[in-house]
Formats: C-alpha cells, sequence, structure tokens
C-alpha cells in the first residue's frame, strides 16, 4: 500500500484516480463537451478546493497540482485549442459523480465469496441504510469495482436464490439512478449557503479538512463569475492567482538548471509553463518579470547548446492568440532570447520566424525585457485597427505593467495609442468613447504634462478626425482628472475647422495662459518670441532645393539664431541679445589681389630682366618696382623662383625674400610647383628652402619620401586658396563666422578653446558638453541606447569625411541626432513631431547638390528642434 | 581491363566531386532561408567565369541584403554587403559605397572596413595619376608615355574626377591637348629660353607657348585638375579652410548608402525574392 501511494503522481493524491486519466478533461472532471467558460472556471475552483481541503494542502506537490489546474483551464478556455485536445486526451469524469457510482470495467470480479460479504455487511448494518451503503462503497472500492455492480449483484443473487427468505423477505432498495446532476440541484441550492459559509471559512483560516464520502458528495458551488455577493471567494481567486506568480517564476528558475541535466523533461515542462508566463506576467514584479525573462532565454541558450534541434526548441516561445498583451510579452521574450550570446544560425532564423508570425513590430536587440515589451506595446497602438474596448483593455493592462505610470515612456505610449486612433477615418461610436475615456484617465494632465500639449497640437492637425477628437474632449471634460476644463471645452462632432480652433484656444486659456498673446497684442515680456519668430521666418524661408550662395546665407543666418536661442537657454540673455540684433548682417568679405595668369609684354620684360641679373645690386631696383605693383606676374614668379635655385647666394636671398613676400599668390605657387622634382628624385637643398620659403609650415625632412607629396597637398591647398572667387572667400568668411559663434557659447560655458580650432573641433566640443550633460540625466536604457547609436554613426561619419566641410557637416549631424533624442526624452509627445522633421530633413537631404547645401538643410533641421525646445522651456 | 576499369572509376570520381563543388543554383532559395542567400552567393562569387555568373551572384547577395535586413539580421546583411564587394572586383567605388553600407548596417565591422580603405598599391596609383596631371600641366613631353598609357593610372585619374562630378568627357577634353598637342613647348620643359644675343647668352622667356606653363587655356579647367590632383593625393582631407576645399571642388555631398540605393543600384527586385532553376519569382 505504502509502494502505490509512493509511486501516485500528485495529481492522483490530491484529486483521484479519475483526474489522473491525464489531458486537461480528466485533471478538472469535463466532458468533452463544454457548454460556457463558466463550467471551466467551476471545474478549476472546485478542483482547487479538493487540494485545499487534502492534508497535504501546503506542500510544494500541492503547489503542482494547483499549477496543473490553472493551467488545463486556460488551455480549456482556448476553444480552438480545446477542439484539438479533445482528440487527444480522454473525456474526465464529473466531479460530481459519486465515484462509488462511477461504472468501472471489472465487473468479473464479482465473485460469490464478495456477494456473501455483502450481504453479511447489510446485514450487520442493521439493514440497507447509510452505514450498509457505506461499507458496501468501501467493499467495492478494495476489489476495484462500483459500488452500483455490487448491489446490482446482490439483488439479482437474492432474487434467484430466495427460498429461505419467504419468511423475511429482504427489501432492497431499488438501485438509484445513475446520477445526471439534475436530481442534485435541490441539494445543491440547500447546501450552497452552507458552501459558501465553509468557504468563506477556509478562505480566511483554513479549518480542518472535511472528509469526502460517497454520500457525501462533492459539493456543487456557485458559478463565481456572476457572483458579486461572495468577495471573499474572489479574493481567494486573486491570492491563488499571485500565489502562481511566485509558482511560475520558481517554475521557470528550476527549469534552467532542468535544461542541462534533462532536456526532454524540461521541454515538456516548460510546454506547460510558458503559455501560463505569457498569461499572468502581468502578476509579475517587474523585477521578477526580468528575471523570468531571463530565465526563458537561459532555457533556450541552454538547450540550444546541447544540441537539441532547434525545431524543438524554437516552438516552446510560439504563442498562440492575438491578445495584445500576450503578444507584448512573447515577442519581448523573443527578442530578448535573440540577443543572447551563442545560439545557433538555425535556431536564431527560427527564432526570428516564429516572432514575425506573432508579430511585425520592428525587432530589438537590447538586453532589457521591460523596455522591449514596452517597444512592442507601442508599435500595437501606433499600428491597431479596432476601437475594440476588449482589445484595448488587454492592452492597456500590458501596456501600464511595462511602463510605470506617470513615466515618459508610459505617457508615449499612451499618446501614440490616442494619436493613432484618433486619425483613424472610419467613422467613431461609442466602442472608441469607451477607449478614449480608459486612454484619457491612464493619463494625469497635470500641469506642464506632455499630453497637454499634445492635446493642443490635435486640433490644428488636419488629418485628426473631428467626431474621434470630439469624443476625446468628452472624456477628458467628463471623466478625467484634468483641471482648469469644463464643458464649453467639448468639441461637438460636427464642428468645423473655426469651431476647433476655438476650442483649442480654449483649451490653450486654461492650460498656458502664458502663452497667450496680451489683449495688447505684445508678447509678453521676457519672452523668447523675438528668437522664436525668426527661426519659424528662417526655416519657412529656406528652401529645399539651394544654390551655393542661398546655403551660405541659410546657414549664417540659421547658425546666427540657433546661436541666440542657445545662450538663451544656457541663461545668457543679454548675449542672446547681441547676436540676434545681427543675425542678418551680411558677411564681409575683404578685397584680395589675385595675380593674372596670363603673360603679359610688361611681366615679361620684368621676368627677363630679372632672370638675368647675377649681382644683388643689380636685382634690388627691380625689386622695389615688384612691392611697388604688389603682384606677381606669371613670369615674374618663375624669374624669381629661378634666381632662388640656381643664382648666388646673395641674390638667393633676395629672390626667397620676395617669394615668401608673395607665397600665397598663384603665380609663385605654380612657378615653384614646375620647379619641384619628380617622385624618383630627391629634393636639392635649394628647393627646400624655396618651398619652405613660400609655405612658411612645418615640413617632412627633404629625405623623407614624404616630402614630395605633403609638398605637393599643401602647395594645391594654397592654390585653391589663391584661385577662390568670391563665393569661396564667402565660404571662408561662413568658416570664421562659426567659428566665432561656437567660441561665444564656449566662453560662456567656461571652455577655453583657440580661435585656430576649426569649427567642427568647436562644434563637437559644445556637442560633447551636451551629450555629457544629457546622459547623466537619463535613466531610460531606451534612449541610452539611441544615444550610443548616434555616438556610433558620428564615429564612422568622421572617418568618412573628405574634407573639413564634410567633417563640419557630420559634427552637425551628431548634434542633430544628441537634440532629437533629447528632446524626445524630456517631452515624450514631440516624438510624432519629430518623426516629422527627420523625414522631412531627410528629404532635403537627399536632394542636396553639394556637402554645403546638406549643411544648411541640416542646420535648418536643428533650428526646428531649438524652436520646440524654446516654446517648452518657455512655458510654465 | 583493370587499369581502364580504375580510369574510369577515377574520372567518375572527379566528375562527381566536380559536380559537388558546383554551387545547385538550381535550389530553390527562399526568404526563410535566409542565410542561404550568404552561402550561395558566396559560392556563385568564387566559382563565377563569366559575367553572367557574376550577375547572379551580385543578384543573390543583394537580395540576401535585403531579406536579412527585414529579418532584422544585421551581421548576415552586413556579411551579405561585404561578399557583394568581392563581386565587384574592377569598380572600387562599388566596393566602398558597399563597404560603407557594410558598416551603416553593423558598426562592429569598423576595423575590417578601416582595413578595406585603398591599400598601398591604391594610393601608389593615384600618387602617380596626381604626378601625371602635374607633369601634363607643365607640358612633360614625356608624360603620355611614361604615366598616361598605364591602365591603373588612367582609372585613377578618371575615378578621380568622376568622384568630384566631372564627366570622363570633360576630363579627356581637358586632359588630352595637354598629353597629346604637338605644338607645345619647344624648349623642353623650362620656361626660359637660352639664347645667344650680340655674342652673350640671355635667357628669354619661351614665346613658344600658348598659355603660360603649370596653367590652363581657362581658370575652370586649371581648377578642374589641381581638384583631380588634390582628390587623388588626398589633399583635401587636410586643408582646413573651406574656401580651398570649395575651389578644389570636394564638395560632394554625403551619401549614407542605404538598403534603397543598394536595390537601385542592383537593379533587383525585393518583390521576386525566390530563386527556382536560376529564375527570381515572387512565390514559392
Amino acid at each position: 500500500m505504502s509502494g502505490h501511494r509512493k509511486n501516485q503522481t500528485p495529481i492522483v493524491r490530491f484529486l483521484g484516480d479519475d483526474a489522473g486519466q491525464g489531458g486537461p478533461f480528466a485533471l478538472l472532471g469535463l466532458r468533452h463537451e463544454i457548454g460556457s467558460d463558466s463550467e471551466i472556471h467551476r471545474a478549476r475552483l472546485r478542483r482547487l478546493r479538493q487540494v485545499d481541503c487534502h492534508p497535504q494542502r501546503t506542500t510544494p506537490d500541492a503547489e503542482e497540482v494547483r499549477l496543473a489546474i490553472h493551467s488545463a483551464a486556460t488551455q480549456l478556455l482556448d476553444q480552438e485549442l480545446r477542439a484539438e485536445l479533445a482528440i487527444r486526451w480522454p473525456e474526465g469524469t464529473p466531479v460530481d459523480l459519486p465515484k462509488a457510482w462511477s461504472a468501472t470495467r471489472a465487473m468479473h470480479r464479482v465473485t460469490p465469496a464478495l456477494l456473501r460479504r455483502a450481504r453479511l455487511i447489510v446485514g450487520s448494518s442493521g439493514g440497507w441504510n447509510a452505514r450498509a451503503r457505506r461499507r458496501l462503497a468501501h467493499l467495492a472500492r478494495v476489489n476495484r469495482l462500483s459500488a452500483i455492480e455490487v448491489v446490482r449483484h446482490l439483488g439479482s443473487n437474492t432474487r434467484s436464490g430466495a427460498s429461505h427468505s419467504k419468511e423475511h423477505p429482504r427489501t432492497l432498495p431499488s438501485l438509484p439512478e445513475p446520477p445526471d446532476g439534475r436530481s442534485w440541484y435541490l441539494i445543491y441550492a440547500i447546501l450552497g449557503a452552507v458552501a459558501c459559509l465553509t468557504a468563506v471559512t477556509l478562505f480566511v483560516a483554513p479549518g480542518p479538512p472535511t472528509t469526502l464520502s460517497g454520500e457525501s458528495d462533492t459539493i456543487q458551488l456557485d458559478d463565481y463569475s456572476d457572483s458579486t455577493d461572495t468577495p471573499d471567494i474572489e479574493g481567494r481567486v486573486i491570492r491563488d492567482r499571485l500565489t502562481h506568480y511566485t509558482a511560475i517564476a520558481h517554475e521557470l528558475d528550476r527549469l534552467v538548471a532542468r535544461a542541462t541535466v534533462e532536456p526532454t523533461a524540461a521541454i515538456a515542462r516548460f510546454r506547460e509553463i510558458y503559455p501560463q508566463f505569457t498569461s499572468d506576467w502581468i502578476a509579475f514584479p517587474r523585477a521578477a518579470l526580468q528575471r523570468a525573462g531571463v530565465n526563458t532565454a537561459e532555457f533556450v541558450v541552454r538547450l540550444d547548446e546541447q544540441g537539441i534541434p532547434p525545431e524543438e526548441i524554437t516552438p516552446l516561445l510560439a504563442v498562440a492568440g492575438t491578445d495584445p498583451d500576450r503578444v507584448m510579452l512573447a515577442v519581448a521574450a523573443i527578442d530578448f532570447t535573440l540577443s543572447s550570446a551563442g545560439l545557433r544560425q538555425e535556431t536564431l532564423d527560427q527564432l526570428r520566424a516564429i516572432r514575425g508570425q506573432i508579430s511585425n513590430a520592428p525587432s530589438t536587440t537590447n538586453n532589457d525585457l521591460i523596455n522591449s515589451v514596452q517597444l512592442v506595446a507601442s508599435h500595437l497602438a501606433n499600428t491597431s485597427e479596432t476601437d475594440a474596448l476588449a482589445w484595448w483593455e488587454d492592452w492597456h493592462a500590458g501596456a501600464e505593467h511595462a511602463a510605470e505610470k506617470g513615466s515618459p515612456e508610459h505617457t508615449s505610449i499612451m499618446l501614440d495609442a490616442l494619436s493613432n486612433r484618433l486619425r483613424d477615418p472610419k467613422s467613431a461610436n461609442e466602442d472608441w468613447r469607451s477607449v478614449a475615456s480608459l486612454l484619457v484617465r491612464s493619463l494625469d494632465w497635470r500641469v506642464g504634462s506632455a499630453e497637454r500639449y499634445w492635446l493642443i497640437e490635435q486640433f490644428s492637425d488636419s488629418d485628426v478626425q473631428t467626431p474621434r477628437l470630439a469624443m476625446l474632449t468628452d472624456a477628458l471634460v467628463t471623466e478625467s482628472a484634468a483641471e482648469g476644463v469644463d464643458q464649453l471645452m467639448i468639441l461637438r462632432q460636427d464642428a468645423n475647422l473655426p469651431k476647433r480652433e476655438q476650442i483649442q484656444t480654449r483649451f490653450q486659456e486654461a492650460w498656458f495662459p502664458n502663452r497667450s498673446v496680451s489683449q495688447s497684442g505684445e508678447p509678453p515680456s521676457g519672452s523668447t518670441t523675438p528668437i522664436m519668430n525668426q527661426l519659424r521666418v528662417e526655416i519657412n524661408a529656406t528652401p529645399d532645393l539651394l544654390s551655393d550662395d542661398q546655403a551660405i546665407e541659410s546657414t549664417l543666418r540659421l547658425s546666427r539664431l540657433v546661436t541666440a536661442a542657445c545662450l538663451q537657454l544656457d541663461g545668457s540673455p543679454e548675449l542672446s541679445e547681441e547676436v540676434i540684433a545681427e543675425y542678418d548682417a551680411p558677411l564681409q568679405v575683404g578685397e584680395r589681389v589675385q595675380s593674372s595668369l596670363s603673360m603679359t609684354d610688361a611681366d615679361t620684360a620684368w621676368a627677363e630682366k630679372v632672370v638675368n641679373t647675377t649681382e644683388p645690386e643689380q636685382l634690388r631696383p627691380y625689386l622695389d618696382e615688384l612691392i611697388g605693383a604688389n603682384t606677381v606676374g606669371i613670369s615674374s614668379a618663375y624669374a624669381l623662383v629661378h634666381l632662388a635655385n640656381r643664382a648666388n647666394a646673395e641674390v638667393r636671398q633676395l629672390a626667397l625674400q620676395q617669394i615668401t613676400r608673395f607665397g600665397d599668390q598663384m603665380t609663385i605657387l605654380i612657378a615653384i610647383d614646375h620647379a619641384l622634382p619628380s617622385r624618383s628624385s630627391r629634393p636639392s637643398s635649394k628647393i627646400d628652402t624655396v618651398v619652405d620659403a613660400a609655405l612658411q609650415t612645418e615640413l617632412p625632412s627633404r629625405n623623407s619620401s614624404d616630402w614630395i607629396p605633403t609638398v605637393r597637398r599643401e602647395l594645391l591647398a594654397r592654390m585653391g586658396r589663391a584661385l577662390a572667387d568670391d563665393r569661396a572667400l564667402r565660404v571662408s568668411r561662413l568658416q570664421e563666422e562659426l567659428v566665432e559663434l561656437h567660441m561665444l557659447r564656449l566662453d560662456m560655458l567656461g571652455m577655453k578653446l583657440s580661435r585656430a580650432s576649426s569649427p567642427n573641433d568647436l562644434l563637437a566640443e559644445l556637442i560633447e558638453h551636451e551629450r555629457v550633460e544629457f546622459e547623466l540625466s537619463l535613466i531610460s536604457a531606451h534612449n541610452s541606447s539611441a544615444l550610443e547609436v548616434a555616438r556610433t554613426q558620428a564615429t564612422i561619419d568622421r572617418v568618412r569625411a573628405q574634407s573639413s566641410l564634410h567633417r563640419y557637416a557630420a559634427e552637425q549631424r551628431y548634434w542633430l541626432n544628441i537634440k532629437r533624442v533629447r528632446l524626445v526624452s524630456r517631452f515624450p509627445d514631440t516624438e510624432r513631431m519629430l518623426g516629422m522633421i527627420t523625414e522631412e530633413f531627410h528629404d532635403r537631404d537627399s536632394k542636396a547638390k553639394s556637402v554645403l547645401h546638406q549643411i544648411a538643410q541640416t542646420q535648418r533641421a536643428i533650428a526646428q528642434l531649438t524652436l520646440i525646445e524654446l516654446e517648452r522651456e518657455q512655458t510654465p | 581491363m583493370r587499369p581502364f576499369q580504375l580510369l574510369c572509376v577515377f574520372v567518375s570520381a572527379v566528375i562527381m566531386l566536380g559536380a559537388s563543388l558546383q554551387p545547385d543554383i538550381n535550389r530553390t532559395i527562399r526568404p526563410d532561408e535566409p542565410r542561404r542567400y550568404l552561402d550561395l552567393g558566396e559560392q556563385l562569387v568564387a566559382l563565377a567565369e563569366t559575367s553572367e555568373d557574376l550577375d547572379m551572384a551580385r543578384h543573390v547577395l543583394a537580395m540576401g541584403v535585403s531579406i536579412n535586413v527585414n529579418n532584422a539580421d544585421a551581421k548576415t546583411a552586413s556579411s551579405c554587403c561585404i561578399a557583394l564587394a568581392s563581386a565587384y572586383p574592377n569598380d572600387p567605388q562599388m566596393q566602398q559605397m558597399l563597404w560603407d553600407l557594410a558598416l551603416h548596417l553593423d558598426s562592429t565591422r569598423f576595423s575590417q572596413w578601416v582595413q578595406h580603405r585603398p591599400g598601398p598599391a591604391e594610393a601608389e596609383a593615384k600618387h602617380d595619376a596626381a604626378e601625371c596631371l602635374r607633369r601634363a600641366r607643365h607640358e612633360d613631353d614625356d608624360v603620355e608615355k611614361d604615366l598616361y598609357r598605364q591602365p591603373q593610372i588612367q582609372a585613377a585619374i578618371f575615378h578621380a574626377g568622376t568622384t568630384l562630378g566631372f564627366t570622363r568627357n570633360q576630363i579627356e577634353n581637358a586632359l588630352n591637348p595637354l598629353l597629346y598637342d604637338s605644338t607645345r613647348d619647344p624648349c623642353n620643359g623650362n620656361y626660359f629660353d637660352t639664347q645667344v644675343e650680340n655674342g652673350e647668352s640671355v635667357r628669354r622667356v619661351c614665346d613658344a607657348h600658348q598659355f603660360p606653363m603649370g596653367t590652363t587655356r581657362d581658370n575652370q579647367t586649371l581648377l578642374m585638375l589641381l581638384g583631380i590632383e588634390a582628390e587623388c593625393l588626398k589633399a583635401s582631407e587636410g586643408i582646413e579652410d573651406w574656401g580651398s576645399a570649395y575651389t578644389l571642388g570636394n564638395t560632394a555631398p554625403t551619401r549614407t548608402p542605404d538598403i534603397e540605393w543598394l536595390i537601385e543600384a542592383t537593379g533587383i527586385d525585393t518583390s521576386r525574392p525566390f530563386l527556382r532553376n536560376g529564375q527570381w519569382e515572387s512565390a514559392p
């Protein structure tokens, strides 16, 4: 007997043999035909109560059994899955059927000896009474028979050979009808009240177990889903649910270890646990949820490491159904697993395929399960096309659990949902009204919150459908905690554009009184409105296709305005005003002397005189003419270089002095270029001296193989400068202006850099300062990773940069990305607007014909983001 | 007979081995086997003998990039890009763009990307190209036979020129007069010609030139040639002055290659991702 008890599974031990037949139907004691979900719930509660009444109800085995009960119920609640399970698993024995009366197959064991004993039992019990029935049931059970069969045989045998019983006829009662449940309703109704009291007592303080016998049949409990008078019963259900999150977490913990030791069993168990996890993840605290995600990924990795075929591993993470909360967790768990190192490629591929079947949310590869859930929630919010309240309630439960209420992520996700649904052209109905109410109540609408800004912007967005917006305002006014709103702010569903604007103004006046223009029409004092207005003007005035001149002018003005705005935000309003006062001042380009490359008679004559001199006294008068002219012709330049290369020391010295004086002129540079040796020759000391005199910069030793290419590069750079036309000169001036603007900000921030630094180096310093400040305040893993992506891209752009212009463009793009991440982090409602700005910028950037145009367009995008920042910072 | 039988067996084995090494391009590749595009593409590149083979390899790899990007598998997509770069052996510009795209997709490839920058051989050809242009400007009669005839130098000149936005025609129109004009420089590269006047040697400016040595017929042509020289020498990278960089023409817009660019450049049809019997189809 003890051996038998040892071999019993926990399910059989706690629930009986019928429950241990295999499958969820037997476990719950349900037929294949189930009328409604409430039957399943009742069956689940019955079984749970059986476990609670067992002496070993506090053991881990009892927890396992409870878990199995919940799993079975969950599976059967899914109709499609139930149909499949009905094919594979046998029906269960209804729990309300007295065990003693359930049919068995072992009829051949009704022996005469057994019948004699049965008769003795009846006789010794004083006839057919409760005691006799109890003892007969026991006899039948011991002999693995049904009591009905024993009684039937008892009655028939009695009838067949009862000659001596004529005097004392035994009156055996007729066999009871096979219980069909209906006849017990009356008893259930009477015992229902008792059962309620018993259940309440058990929930509050579990009492001594009640013995279940063939007579005291299992009490049929009321349908708790309809019961509103039994809060304690409902609480008991919740207690079981909370208990199970720890059980699920514990199971997942254990499965990680079992994956290595007994993978096959672990896989089978995981198949039971994981659906529970995806259904009940909302009950997990965030730390436990993260840990459960880690365990899930680790489980898959360990199986993979042992060479288990991917076809056996990857379906474990597949989730049936489209409940948004389940989809969130399932997709996030797969993403989390995909980011694990060491998985085989096949496993990765199949996981991705499964992920694609569950959802088309963009993939993330970060090590934060909760962040992944948030991203999936956001994707679902942005792509949902339904107003079904049930869907949104599920979504809301998941989103609220993933993103803490009041956090920027939570606000962003809720606003994404609202933004998406407001733009659905399908007509709005009460479903949308309920959804709007749900989402509106999940936001704070407090002073300065992002949702206030967001709402005001919806009124002026033509994509927002008026009837939907009307229902939203109705929900906001009547059901939310927003202050400062009243019935006059509810938009009518048939409102026209002016009416929308009117309501928008009301919200603006109620929530942002300082942003409104005063009655006199003047902007409030101390505001940044002039900068903002100018920024708007310049942003709108910058065309998408620019000429070089337009690019120069736009870059200059926008850079000045952005610098003024940054100075304002940095707390230097006086400096800011100085900059903005001059923001449209044109670039001043000084006059330059450019030497002509044409041969003239005068130039030829001078050159021929000079080149034939041999003594310094002969040369000096000609050089005096040169100084007076302030320019060197092409032939004259060749003559000077010839003298510096060939003549005696004194003449060479005089020639070198002129070469130094006129070293930036194209003619001299060409003449020197002509005098350079070929790549295969070593330069002479004289040419080295000539080059040195002209370039006045540090060069490699003339014995080095780098001398010629370095000199060539320097000469080419000088030639470029010498040949610069007016426009090129303005580009140079633009560079100088940008240096001044960046130096202004760096000085204000207390950072001392040389004015000889390039504008891209200065901009890089400013960006680094902003980035470090921003990173210190970051708490979101999502924004941290966005920042990291921006930094990586900037590194790549810098290495790819072909010139100083390209390097500046690379720094600008980095700055743009940093600003964007920072804005979204602080004002989550701006994400949609920033997306539009980014899209517009990419479009303009792709059309740009030169890097100069790209610089202008990038500066425009930076100005747009700066404007948003100003608007938000200005508003209290 | 025995040796003959052995010979037959040997030949059969060689044929079968060779057949097994041939990529089975008749097998279907499907988007749900994204890695197959990389494996097959690499095989095709390695075994390509004709331009058609190479085209097929490029198509497979380009499709692989697209599919793996959609699959969010950045590593495999990047690997497809790198393999695709090797399928353009004579197009360094395309190679560089594909490497840039590979880096953009997977930033962990940075060190490989840096290593793949033009190596010493390419840099040498570019320096020679700059020297060729300089000597041509300075009317060196030997430059054509010494340098310009070398294909790698010509390629470097045209590559640098097209990078700056000039067409091949424009470059040839500027260079050819400098290289082939027979009326140039009788004074053998010297600006001053030594003449005897009144019994004395006197230097005179050689007047047989259409325009001064080192210059060209107009500033525009001169700027173009100087810009190409600067590009060959990567001089612009060291030019801090924006005006100079602008004058020398190094103002090409920065383009980050992306999938749209790749699709357009390779001409693949992403709606036909299935490969069956060498044909691209839209359904399995």
